[in-house]
C-alpha cells in the first residue's frame, strides 16, 4: 500500500527568547502512515499534536529530519489542493458570509467559480448551515465555525486531511454529522491524521492511534493492538438473583477468574447518537 | 469631518487675526486631523481583517496555508486599505479644504534659489535670482526671516525688480520674520529677479523658499485635493508596510501600535510629506507641480524597503 506520510528522525524545537528555554516540540520522530488509513493523533496539552499537523501542512518548517506528505515536501504548491488543513480555533475574516469565504477557499485552491459555488452550497447544506444566509462569521457559534471549517477543508476533495480538534465545541448532533462525513472520506479513501481529546470519536472512526507525550511517540497501533485485554465479557438477560450467583459459580469452576457481575449501562454518546440518527432519519426527537 | 470644519470656523477669527493672508494655511490641522482618522480606520480595518499582518493572529493558518504569494495576500490587503482612503479623503481634501478657506483656483508655486549666501543688508544690499526660462508669472511671493539690526531698529524696505524694472509703485516693508509679502503684476516672463535694499537696517535672510514666483493659470482646486488625496497615501502606505514587517514576528498588539504611531508621526507630527502638502493646497499652491510628490520618494522607497524584508522572511516562518 502507497505511504501518503512519511516522517524521518523529523524534529522541531522552538528558540527561546529572553530568559524562556527552548522548546522541543517534537523529538526525532519516525512515522509512516499508509494511504487511506485514518489515523487519530492523541496525547496531552502540549505534547506536539499540533505541531505535528502544522509541519505536514507546510506551515511549520522542521527543525531537524524530513517529513514527506505524498511524496513531496509538505510546503509543495502542488500540495494545497490535495492536502487540507484544519486548524484548531477561529476562522479568519469575520466579516464574509459562509457563502463568501467558501467562494475565497475555492478561489485559492483552483476550483472552477461554478464547480466552487456548486461544492459550496451541497457543503453547506450537510453540515446544516445552509440557514445561516449572509450572516457573518464572527456571530457564528463556534459549533457553526467548526462544520463550516470542516466544509472549507473538504472542498477541494483532498486525498489527506489534516484535522486539528475537528469535533471540539460541537453539540452532539453536530459532532455526529462531522464523525459520518469523516467515516465517508475514510471510506472513499482519503488519509485522515486526527488529533483529538474526544476518545470516544477516535475509538469509534481511526484504525490507528499514536500517543505523543512531551513530543516523544509513546505508543502506536492498530486499536485491537492498543486496546487488546484477556478479559472476556458475556452479556445475558432473563436470570433472577439466583441464577446470577449460579452462573458466577458455574464460572469459577470452569477455572475463570476474576468474575464480577455488572449491570451493563449505556454512554451519554451512545444515546445522544442513537438520537442523532433518529432525528436525521424524521423520527421523533 | 464635520467636528473638523466646526472647530476651525471657531477658530477661525483668531487665526486671521494673527495670520492674515495666510489664515487658510494657518487652518491645516483641520484638514491634517480628519485625514489622519481616515487613514488609521482604513490601515487598522485591513491588519484586523487580514490575519497574516500579525504573528499567531486567530485564523492566520489558514490564510497562510492558501495563500502562497510573497506577502500572503498582506499587498492586497494594503492596496484595499489605500482604495478605501482614497473613497474617505476625496471628499475631505476637496469640499472641507473648500469650507476651510483653500482658494478656488490653484497655481504652480516655483521657489527661486538665491546666492549662497541669501543674506540682504546694509553690506549686500541688492541680491539676484535667477528665473527659470519661459515661467509666466503674476504674483512674487516674499517670505523672509528678519534678524536683529546692529543699531537701532529701522524698517527695511525692498524694491523688487524684474529684468531690471521695477514691480510695484512703492517699495515693500519687512518689520517682522516670517512675514508674508505679496507683489501681485500683470502675467509677465522674465529672466532674472532682484531685490534691492532700499531703506532700513533689518537684515533679511532669504533661505529656501522665501521667494517664491506664482504662474499664472490656475488650476482646478478639486484636482489641487485629488493630488492631496493621493499625498494621503504615503503614510498609510508606509505604516501598513513596516507594521506588515513587525507582523512577521510580533501579535496584533504591537503591530496595531507600531501602525498607529507611524501614521501619527506621519501625519499630525508633520514628519511625512502630507502636512507640507496641506499648507499648500490651502495656500492655493498647485501640488501637481511643487516638490510635494518627490518629497514622497524617501517614504515609498522606505515602504518599499519595509515590504521587500516582509517577503525575504516570510521565507522563514516562525512560529
Amino acid at each position: 500500500m502507497a505511504t501518503a506520510i512519511s516522517l524521518q528522525q523529523l524534529a522541531v524545537t522552538f528558540p527561546g527568547r529572553g530568559r524562556q528555554q527552548a522548546v522541543l516540540a517534537l523529538q526525532p520522530l519516525d512515522l509512516e502512515i499508509a494511504a487511506a488509513r485514518t489515523v487519530g493523533v492523541l496525547g496531552p496539552n502540549g505534547s506536539g499534536k499540533t505541531t505535528l499537523l502544522r509541519v505536514l501542512a507546510g506551515l511549520q518548517p522542521a527543525t531537524a529530519g524530513q517529513a514527506r506528505v505524498l511524496d513531496r515536501p509538505p510546503g509543495a504548491k502542488d500540495l494545497r489542493r490535495r492536502v487540507a488543513f484544519q486548524p484548531e480555533g477561529p476562522l479568519p475574516l469575520g466579516v464574509l458570509s459562509a457563502a463568501e469565504f467558501l467562494a475565497y477557499v475555492g478561489a485559492e485552491l483552483g476550483l472552477p467559480n461554478a464547480e466552487s459555488d456548486a461544492r459550496a452550497r451541497d457543503w453547506l447544506e450537510r453540515l446544516d448551515l445552509g440557514h445561516a444566509g449572509r450572516r457573518w462569521l464572527r456571530t457564528f457559534s463556534t459549533g457553526m465555525q467548526k462544520r463550516l471549517a470542516l466544509a472549507a477543508v473538504l472542498l477541494g476533495d483532498p486525498e489527506v486531511l489534516l484535522l486539528d480538534e475537528p469535533t471540539a465545541g460541537l453539540d452532539p448532533f453536530g459532532c455526529e454529522v462531522v464523525m459520518q462525513i469523516l467515516r465517508e472520506r475514510a471510506a472513499a479513501g482519503t488519509t485522515v491524521l486526527m488529533a483529538s481529546h474526544q476518545l470516544l470519536e477516535v475509538e469509534e472512526l481511526c484504525d490507528e492511534v499514536l500517543v505523543l507525550q512531551d513530543g516523544v511517540m509513546r505508543a502506536r497501533g492498530t486499536l485491537a493492538e492498543l486496546l487488546a485485554t484477556e478479559e472476556h465479557a458475556l452479556v445475558v438477560g432473563g436470570l433472577d438473583d439466583a441464577g446470577l450467583r449460579q452462573l458466577e459459580s458455574e464460572a469459577h469452576r470452569l477455572g475463570a477468574e476474576g468474575v464480577r457481575i455488572e449491570r451493563p449501562r449505556h454512554h451519554l454518546f451512545a444515546l445522544f447518537r442513537q438520537l442523532a440518527r433518529r432525528r436525521g432519519s424524521g423520527g421523533p426527537s | 469631518m464635520l467636528l473638523a470644519w466646526s472647530l476651525q470656523a471657531l477658530s477661525r477669527p483668531q487665526l486671521g487675526a494673527l495670520a492674515g493672508d495666510g489664515a487658510a494655511a494657518a487652518g491645516s490641522p483641520w484638514l491634517v486631523l480628519p485625514l489622519f482618522v481616515a487613514a488609521i480606520a482604513c490601515a487598522v480595518a485591513a491588519v484586523r481583517f487580514w490575519p497574516v499582518f500579525a504573528a499567531r493572529a486567530d485564523g492566520a493558518d489558514w490564510v497562510h496555508r492558501l495563500q502562497r504569494g510573497p506577502w500572503r495576500g498582506c499587498g492586497a490587503a494594503i492596496a484595499a486599505a489605500l482604495l478605501a482612503q482614497v473613497v474617505l479623503s476625496l471628499p475631505i481634501t476637496t469640499l472641507l479644504a473648500r469650507a476651510i478657506g483653500a482658494p478656488g483656483l490653484a497655481h504652480a508655486h516655483v521657489a527661486l534659489a538665491g546666492p549662497d549666501v541669501p543674506l540682504l543688508d546694509e553690506r549686500g544690499p541688492r541680491m539676484r535670482f535667477d528665473v527659470p526660462p519661459g515661467l509666466t508669472f503674476d504674483e512674487v511671493q516674499l517670505r523672509p526671516i528678519a534678524s536683529l539690526p546692529a543699531g537701532p531698529l529701522r524698517t527695511s524696505r525692498l524694491r523688487v525688480l524684474a529684468d531690471g524694472e521695477s514691480m510695484t509703485d512703492a517699495e515693500v516693508a519687512f518689520e517682522q520674520s516670517q512675514q508674508l509679502v505679496r507683489v501681485r503684476c500683470a502675467a509677465r516672463t522674465c529672466h532674472h529677479l532682484d531685490l534691492v535694499l532700499a531703506e532700513g537696517n533689518v537684515p533679511l535672510y532669504f533661505a529656501g523658499d522665501s521667494v517664491v514666483l506664482i504662474a499664472a493659470g490656475g488650476h482646478s482646486t478639486i484636482w489641487n485635493g485629488v493630488a492631496l488625496a493621493v499625498i494621503a497615501l504615503v503614510p498609510t502606505f508606509v505604516a501598513l508596510s513596516i507594521a506588515c514587517l513587525c507582523g512577521v514576528a510580533a501579535a496584533l498588539a504591537t503591530v496595531l501600535t507600531v501602525l498607529a504611531s507611524l501614521l501619527f508621526v506621519q501625519t499630525i507630527g508633520e514628519a511625512g510629506p502630507l502636512a507640507g502638502a496641506a499648507r499648500g493646497l490651502l495656500r492655493g499652491e498647485w501640488l501637481g507641480a511643487g516638490p510635494h510628490f518627490p518629497a514622497c520618494f524617501p517614504f515609498l522607497a522606505a515602504g518599499a524597503l519595509a515590504m521587500i524584508l516582509t517577503m525575504v522572511s516570510r521565507r522563514n516562518p516562525r512560529r
